[in-house]
């Protein structure tokens, strides 16, 4: 009953949770890091199931949500392999690697690499006012005005959300989201 | 349902609302319980569904985010809900996330159905809830609720509900129908009350209020207030007419009475009884025995076995008696009453007591007067008789007086005192009475002188004796007359049986002298198949002596015609017999034929007209009559005296003398 049940819809989702399964038996003898990084593209993927973006982001209504991310790609193949296929709201999700010089409003998610530590508020101060879900796990991102920011406590990843951060963006968030989240304000 | 119909207006109005208040509620409550009661499994599982779509969309993040903490908390918020037993979490690997209440094992999730469908086994509503984000399954959410604890609940519920509504529901009725059947009640009420205080009172000049016009109770009441002055003008008449008829009964003078049958004792008597008898009537009516204790003891025994037989026949009836007033006076009641009966028993006796004594002393004295008068007229009679015996003994006697005075003469003419004068001679020549006689010349004539005087003696003797006996024949007559007189006197109102022929012959004999001396001649033509009469002696020879007196008078004053008088007797009509006198006499004129027997009536000048009307009298009472006939002045007249034939089996009793 329990394998009916959990035949899968799609078969990518069984995938998903396939790969999942296995990355996460593959990962505890493997490198903490990687695994942490497997965790965050999928919560990356989630966050944008969360998340509401205000119509003005998109150019259309099938138009891709796109994840971007400045820096170092941390997570390698992980959240290409995590968003492909998926949708959320109805739109596609596309991840781009950009650089900081890059216009990066074209993102609705902005994944700011630890590479990128000590250009934080140049680019958050560039993405003030866009419907950009800025992303990070580098520590004080809340405090320079970041709204997600990755925790990493008794070694389960663990986020914060600047939601003030997020409304003055135009974004909308989840309660239920908000209610997994530690709440985080900038100075 | 008889105790529901002798309840009170109100209370019966008040328990019909209820009644159909309770009913109205009833069906409501059974519709209502019966749609909640078949609607409740429904109910449940749509809100079980409903709560476990909100538990499961909750659950979405904690899923996707793989916070089995945040997912518990979310469970954790079932607690709140008492009919979950358990919820728990899996993801779609099949692996338990996150659970809340009862554990849940791999065999009791076996039980679960699908997800999307729900199932009820024994008390419990197993649900399986898919938990889809963004139309991508993440999980199912699995619940078990217990049904039953909440449908004991509902039921619980609506009890009391239905137990407030119906205690609600019966004050508002109450008090609404409290309010509301006023209108109906109050009208009735009152009219009942009205109708109760006349049914009390009787008084009659009550009037209900009309409250409300136009409907039934307003003309309800308008026909009872109708009704009552009907009755009150009934009420009216008929106390007046009661007032008419008790002062009636009053006023009539006797007892009205009203008793029981078998004590006599008074239910009702009229005010007259203290007039007439002197005793109030309420001794009347309290003493027991009053009637019987205050009869005359004299007919006390007799008077009340009378109406005690009365009262057992049930006919009218009358009869008299005497009672004995409170002043000791005796009355005379006469008794006039009826029995009612009812169903063949006798229940009351009614009538009225008559005081009688007046007339009952006035019949005395009537009856006393008759007597009297009767004795009177019967002296009278024999005076008549008398008179008529005195006449004839007169002139009987005229006739021994003229013996006598010739006797007298004779004895006085006698030569009796010659004789002596020759006896004295012939002492005188003692011695020498041969030579006297043969020689003297006085002497020689003795002889013969004694024989001429002895011849005038014998002759004398011979008159004497002849006159003598005229004389003693007279006597004899008288004798005759006077026994006569007194054997008529003697008997007297006794009825007997006699021949009318002697009767007739005897008032002959008593005038018998007079026929002579008034030279009239009498014509007996009697018949001899006449048969006895049955008559007082006195009165018929009173009658005829009348009638014949009468008849010689009449010839007497006409001296003309021949006197001649014809008494007929024989019989009349069948059981009559006829006697009469007709004479040649004067007659009677026409005028004078219808007044001649009225008292007081009379042509003769010393009459005093009270033989032929007393004649009259005493032949009707003997059942008989007495008629004249008469052609007129100078056709002389015929009286005519019809008497009864004796009847031979019985005689009349006699009823003047006892």
């Amino acid at each position: 009953m329990e394998t009916r049940h959990i035949m899968p819809r799609s078969w990518r989702l069984g995938c998903v949770c396939l790969w999942l399964a296995c990355g996460w038996l593959a990962v505890a003898e493997d490198n903490a890091d990687v695994k942490d990084y497997q965790v965050k593209a999928i919560y990356l993927y989630n966050f944008t199931e969360f998340t509401v973006w205000p119509a003005s982001a998109f150019a259309s209504s099938n138009a891709p949500i796109v994840i971007g991310i400045v820096g170092e790609d941390p997570f390698g193949k992980t959240l290409d392999v995590v968003i492909n296929g998926e949708t959320a709201h109805g739109h596609p999700l596309v991840v781009k690697r950009l650089r900081a010089d890059e216009d990066l409003r074209s993102c609705q998610v902005l994944f700011i690499a630890s590479s990128e530590k000590k250009r934080i508020s140049g680019l958050l101060q560039k993405l003030k006012g866009s419907p950009v879900l800025t992303v990070s796990d580098t520590t004080d991102f809340a405090k320079q005005g970041g709204m997600v920011t990755f925790l990493l406590i008794q070694k389960t990843v663990k986020f914060e959300i600047n939601q003030a951060a997020a409304e003055a963006a135009g974004l909308q968030i989840s309660a239920k989201l908000l209610k997994l989240a530690y709440t985080a304000k900038s100075n | 349902m008889k105790r529901f119909r002798n309840l009170p207006i109100q209370q019966k109005m008040l328990v019909m609302t209820l009644l159909i208040c309770g009913a109205v509620l009833l069906v409501a409550i059974v519709a209502l319980f019966t749609f909640q009661v078949l609607n409740f499994r429904s109910n449940f599982q749509r809100d079980t569904t409903t709560l476990a779509a909100v538990i499961a969309n909750n659950s979405t993040a904690a899923l996707a985010f793989n916070d089995a903490s945040g997912a518990t908390e979310v469970l954790a918020s079932l607690e709140a809900v008492p009919t979950v037993v358990s919820a728990c979490l899996v993801t779609t690997k099949g692996t338990l996330f996150a659970q809340a209440g009862k554990a849940e094992n791999a065999q009791s999730l076996f039980q679960y159905p699908p997800p999307g469908q729900a199932r009820f086994t024994g008390e419990y509503l197993l649900l399986a809830q898919p938990v889809i984000l963004d139309k991508k399954q993440v999980g199912t959410l699995y619940l078990r609720s217990n049904f039953r604890q909440t449908f004991v609940k509902l039921l619980t519920f609506y009890g009391l509900m239905i137990l407030g509504v119906t205690v609600v529901s019966i004050g508002l009725a109450v008090f609404l129908s409290g309010r509301l059947q006023r209108i109906i009640t109050d009208p009735i009420l009152h009219l009942a009350r009205t109708a109760q205080i006349v049914g009390e009172k009787k008084d009659y000049s009550l009037r209900a209020t009309v409250s409300s016009c136009g409907d039934e109770l307003g003309s309800l009441t308008e026909s009872f207030n109708e009704m009552l002055s009907r009755i009150q003008s009934q009420d009216a008449a008929l106390s007046l007419s009661q007032q008419r008829m008790e002062a009636l009964i009053h006023s009539i003078d006797g007892i009205v009475w009203e008793c029981n049958p078998d004590t006599f004792h008074f239910s009702f008597v009229s005010q007259q009884c203290a007039r007439i008898l002197g005793f109030p009537p309420e001794a009347w009516l309290t003493e027991a025995g009053f009637w019987q204790n205050h009869l005359h003891p004299d007919d006390l025994a007799k008077t009340v076995q009378l109406r005690r037989d009365q009262a057992r026949a049930g006919e009218p009836y009358s009869y008299e008696y005497r009672m004995l007033a409170a002043d000791g006076r005796v009355v005379w009641i006469r008794e006039s009453g009826s029995v009612l009966a009812e169903n063949g028993h006798a229940v009351a006796m009614r009538g009225i007591f008559l005081d009688f004594t007046a007339q009952k002393t006035a019949a005395d004295e009537l009856e006393k007067l008759n007597r009297r008068l009767l004795d009177t007229s019967r002296r009278a009679g024999m005076a008549e008789v008398a008179t008529g015996v005195l006449h004839n003994v007169g002139n009987v006697l005229n006739s021994v007086s003229v013996s006598a005075t010739l006797v007298g003469d004779r004895l006085k003419q006698s030569k009796v005192a010659n004789l002596r004068r020759a006896a004295s001679m012939l002492r005188e020549q003692n011695g020498h009475l041969a030579e006297f006689l043969t020689h003297d010349p006085k002497g020689k004539l003795l002889p013969d002188y004694f024989s001429t005087v002895a011849n005038q003696l014998v002759a004398e003797q011979t008159e004497l004796v002849t006159e003598m006996n005229s004389v003693g024949q007279h006597i004899e007559h008288i004798k005759e007359i006077v026994a006569m007189q007194q054997n008529y006197a003697k008997v007297s109102g006794a009825y007997e049986n006699l021949s009318a022929a002697e009767l007739t012959e005897d008032a002959l004999r008593i005038n018998a002298a007079a026929f002579d001396r008034h030279g009239i001649h009498l014509v007996r033509e009697f018949d001899a198949a006449t048969p006895a009469i049955c008559v007082d002696r006195h009165k018929i020879l009173q009658i005829l002596i009348n009638l014949i007196r009468n008849a010689k008078y009449a010839m007497d004053a006409h001296p003309t015609s021949e006197k001649k008088l014809v008494i007929r007797v024989g019989p009349a009509a069948p059981g009559r017999v006829q006697i009469a006198v007709c004479d040649s006499g004067i007659g009677i004129a026409p005028d004078n034929l219808i007044r001649i027997f009225q008292h007081g009536f009379t042509t003769k000048k010393e009459g005093h007209g009270f033989g032929l009307h007393s004649a009259a009298n005493a032949a009707k009472e003997m059942g008989g009559c007495l008629t004249v006939q008469s052609d007129g002045l100078g056709q002389g007249a015929t009286f005519v005296l019809e008497l009864p034939v004796a009847n031979p089996t019985s005689q009349r009793k006699d009823l003047a003398t006892n």
